[in-house]
């Protein structure tokens, strides 16, 4: 009864005293930092890398039944402390374990060098936030490589070091690296801001780095690098002319496209440069375009020529990816746009088909070979006995010229200038050795000593601009400036077929840049390009073609007739009126 | 028809009219020709006035007018063959056409002259070489606008066809004088313009004109006076010298020189080729042109 006597303490009460008990004893608990439970809890909140409250709350359902909802607010204080006691401890302990591992298992432990090390250099080159988020799902996969590494570690180490840690388990080692990893990514988003621009590059590198074995990775970012340029290794002036020109332009097709074989055959040819100068080219696509419209099915309820143009934008747009396409492919396709534009609404599919084929082939027979032979009989007329003539690199056109001018009779010379850079001159040499031509061949250095043996100098050209500049081969504006140095007359053979309405007088606007490894001497060991790649000081520029401003041109040999080149804008305006393209 | 017939015809008009251009005299004589040889078909007129080209080629004139006209009136022709019906009516149509077509050539070096006017001022110095229809007259005109300026002309060797043009200047009124072609660089820095005519214009805008033009325009150029050269655009011609040796020769030598088979080398060639970049101006009857302009002209004529 005397316990009825005592005032009688209400339920409350108890419960209160036993809270304070509890919070008492939690606090001991949270000293010795042996709970097994809290670990865990910390765990989650480390891995999921959020502290907010409704993970507090959480925690606080799971263990309900051991603490009680007042004591919430003294366990989330006291994490912060615990997170400090936690971190010394693991630091001290993977300094233990490296030793170990070291001793025991060199092998997984140099793996595990390697990982880590490529961790810090990653972070400190990342720049960007994108490039955090990247580094980040890479830390992630890198950390399960690390975390199966180091179980493995573990399980071998087990023996020796079950006495000292024999509170650890495995999850808590995961909890250590955790931990560590996210000290490091504090560490490296701290850095980031201080760090300047030096290594700009490395992101794309590690965004392109699949989740795969670490030997996989390494190779694959061999390649990648090879085939890209380091931003910093890209030419100031020309930086807007730098694509990502890969080798493989079949990584380009969208899926489910239905482009025509023979155009997905033209982009690998052009991209490859199998297919190459513009003649070829502009014939190549024609022909590509020819079958194209062979094979075209026409979708039900669709107007031909609409149909038909919404597959070709399509195909184009993948044949230009794979090479910027040259005045003559642009005047080529312009020329069938118009004409396809031009049939009736309610034509027979059949009949539009033989329109375009007849079309596409009268524009090859005129527009290149008859006025091929034209330009060649012009060209004849003003080469005489005894000449010599003088050339820059591969042209069909010149080579029609000049084996039809021998086999007319006429006794010339041809000097054939090339550079070392591109082996086009090379192969014009072959071909026209092979037809019996007295020929010369001199490197682009010696130019300027040979031009004074020379009486006339024949070009080939890739475009005629609207103001009269020739856009050519690199190296063709220094020939006809050495040229017009001695005072020799500068033919350019140029089809009209490769006039644009286009105007810029100097090679920076457009042009193409070449594959900088031609500029390598392959033979030579020692050259001072062969590692200019790793050497951010180098920037090795092949530029493809050039601009040879009018001033230097003697005459422009057309199928209309000889003109001087300013006469361009009137062969345009011609053009327009005859063939309304 | 004959050769030497044709031939006979030109020569005379050459003669009697002393104030017509080689040019003009050989259309001329094409006219003759339809006119007096009658025939049937038009493939034989064409054979005929094919014929009549060729004789007037050899004649022992300067050759660059004379084909020039000449092309140009055959593709008069040719325009004309092609729209009309019977051979009589399209006959009819082609003297009718080639009239006319003279008519305005007449008028041409009138519309030149008139135009070089303006140039042309109060108190200048013109230096001229050799004679020059086209520039006499225009000079001429300066002279009844009562404008007072100074003519330097070259004697012009080998034919001395400058004294012909001193004379004549003198004659008008005008204060000329007889210099030596070797003083064409010592007059170089005193005169304001230079004002030349020309045989033929190239299709790079250039011209063909008497020997020593070519010098004339260099020393110009060196000492930055403008070089205008007064024409008719019936003197364009379609041929795209590269260089001097680039010129076809019978251009340059006359017929009896090429027909005697002397090493030419060792003649003395009648005309040279001025490149474009010495031409500031070029007056003709289309308009004042610059030397590119005559490439678009003549693809309009041909094209």
């Amino acid at each position: 009864m005397s316990s009825n006597e005592i005032p009688p303490k209400s339920r409350d009460e108890i419960k209160a005293a036993r809270q304070a008990k509890k919070a008492a004893k939690l606090k001991v608990n949270n000293k010795t930092t042996e709970n097994p439970q809290l670990t865990k809890e910390i765990e989650n909140l480390n891995e999921n890398n959020i502290n907010s409250k409704p993970k507090v709350e959480s925690t606080d359902e799971v263990d309900k039944s051991v603490v009680i909802n007042p004591n919430a607010v003294d366990i989330s204080t006291s994490r912060e402390q615990i997170k400090a006691d936690r971190a010394a401890k693991k630091s001290a302990k993977q300094l233990k374990k490296k030793g170990a591992a070291d001793g025991e298992s060199n092998v997984q432990s140099s793996v595990k060098k390697e990982l880590k090390e490529d961790d810090s250099v990653k972070q400190n080159e990342d720049m960007t936030v994108k490039d955090v988020v990247e580094t980040l799902k890479n830390i992630v996969s890198v950390a399960k490589e690390v975390n199966e590494i180091t179980t493995k570690v573990s399980a071998l180490d087990l023996g020796g070091k079950k006495q000292e840690e024999t509170g650890k388990s495995k999850a808590e080692l995961r909890a250590e690296r955790r931990a560590k990893q996210e000290a490091q990514r504090a560490a490296k988003q701290a850095a980031e801001k201080k760090v300047v621009k030096p290594k700009l590059e490395a992101p794309t590198v590690n965004v392109d780095v699949p989740k795969k074995e670490e030997k996989v990775i390494k190779s694959k970012t061999l390649e990648k690098s090879k085939t890209k340029l380091q931003l910093a290794q890209r030419f100031n002036w020309f930086q807007h002319l730098y694509t990502e020109f890969d080798k493989n332009p079949l990584k380009k097709i969208p899926i489910n496209s239905n482009l025509h074989p023979a155009i997905v055959k033209l982009g690998v040819q052009l991209s490859s440069r199998v297919v190459k100068g513009s003649n070829a080219r502009c014939i190549a696509l024609l022909d590509a375009l020819n079958k194209m419209v062979r094979d075209y099915v026409l979708p039900a309820k669709t107007e031909f020529s609409r149909g038909l143009e919404s597959h070709l934008a399509s195909s184009l747009e993948f044949l230009w990816t794979t090479r910027e396409p040259c005045a003559s492919q642009i005047n080529a396709v312009k020329f069938f746009r118009h004409h396809l534009a031009q049939l009736p609404n309610n034509v027979d599919e059949f009949d539009a088909k033989k329109t375009l084929q007849e079309e596409i082939d009268r524009y090859i027979r005129e527009q290149i070979e008859m006025a091929g032979e034209a330009i060649s009989i012009a060209v004849r007329n003003k080469i005489s006995n005894g000449d010599t003539i003088l050339t820059y690199g591969c042209s069909s056109l010149i080579e029609q010229i000049l084996c039809e001018a021998w086999e007319a009779g006429l006794q010339f010379r041809t000097l054939v200038v090339g550079s070392r850079v591109s082996p086009d001159a090379a192969e014009m040499l072959r071909r026209l050795c092979a037809r019996g031509l007295p020929c010369t061949y001199v490197d682009f250095t010696a130019v300027n000593y040979v031009m004074k043996t020379v009486s006339k100098v024949v070009l080939g050209a890739g475009a005629l601009l609207a103001n009269g500049a020739v856009v050519s081969a690199a190296g063709t504006a220094g020939v006809a400036l050495a040229a017009r140095a001695r005072n020799r007359p500068v033919l350019v053979a140029c089809h009209t077929h490769k006039f644009i309405d286009s105007l810029y007088t100097d090679a920076f606007m457009h042009n193409q840049i070449g594959d900088p490894d031609d500029l390598l001497e392959k033979s030579d060991d020692n050259s001072p390009l062969k590692d200019w790649r790793s050497n951010l000081n180098l920037t090795p520029l092949n530029l493809t073609y050039d601009v040879t401003p009018p001033c230097l041109i003697t005459a422009v040999v057309t199928e209309l007739a000889i003109l001087p080149c300013t006469s361009a804008p009137v062969v345009l305006r011609f053009k327009l009126s005859e063939y309304g393209v | 028809m004959k050769k030497e017939e044709v031939q006979a015809i030109f020569m005379k008009i050459l003669r009697e009219e002393e104030d017509v251009s080689a040019g003009v005299a050989a259309i001329k004589t094409l006219l003759t020709v339809i006119e007096n040889y009658k025939v049937s078909t038009v493939r034989e007129l064409d054979l005929n006035l094919q014929l009549a080209v060729d004789a007037m080629r050899h004649c022992d004139q300067p050759v660059t007018a004379i084909s020039s006209g000449c092309e140009l009136f055959m593709r008069f022709i040719t325009f004309a063959k092609l729209d009309t019906k019977s051979f009589e009516e399209c006959e009819k149509i082609m003297l009718q056409r080639g009239n006319i077509f003279l008519d305005k050539l007449l008028e041409a070096r009138g519309k030149v002259a008139k135009q070089a006017l303006s140039f042309i001022c109060d108190g200048c110095k013109i230096l001229t070489h050799s004679r020059s229809r086209v520039v006499l007259q225009a000079m001429i005109e300066a002279i009844k606008a009562n404008k007072r300026f100074e003519v330097f002309i070259t004697v012009s060797a080998p034919d001395n066809s400058g004294e012909m043009m001193h004379k004549q200047l003198v004659a008008a009124g005008v204060d000329a004088t007889l210099i030596l072609d070797s003083a064409v660089g010592y007059v170089m820095e005193q005169v304001d313009i230079v004002m030349i005519g020309a045989e033929g214009v190239t299709e790079s805008g250039g011209i063909i004109n008497k020997i020593g033009t070519y010098s004339l325009g260099i020393a110009a150029l060196e000492l930055k006076k403008p070089v205008y050269v007064l024409t008719e655009s019936f003197k364009f011609s379609r041929i795209y010298p590269l260089n001097q040796m680039d010129l076809p020769k019978e251009f340059k030598y006359l017929s009896n020189t090429l027909k005697s088979g002397k090493d030419l080398s060792k003649q003395h060639p009648l005309v040279d080729y001025t490149p474009p970049s010495y031409i500031t101006l070029l007056f003709t009857d289309l308009g004042i042109l610059t030397p590119s302009a005559v490439s678009d002209e003549l693809i309009k004529l041909y094209l």
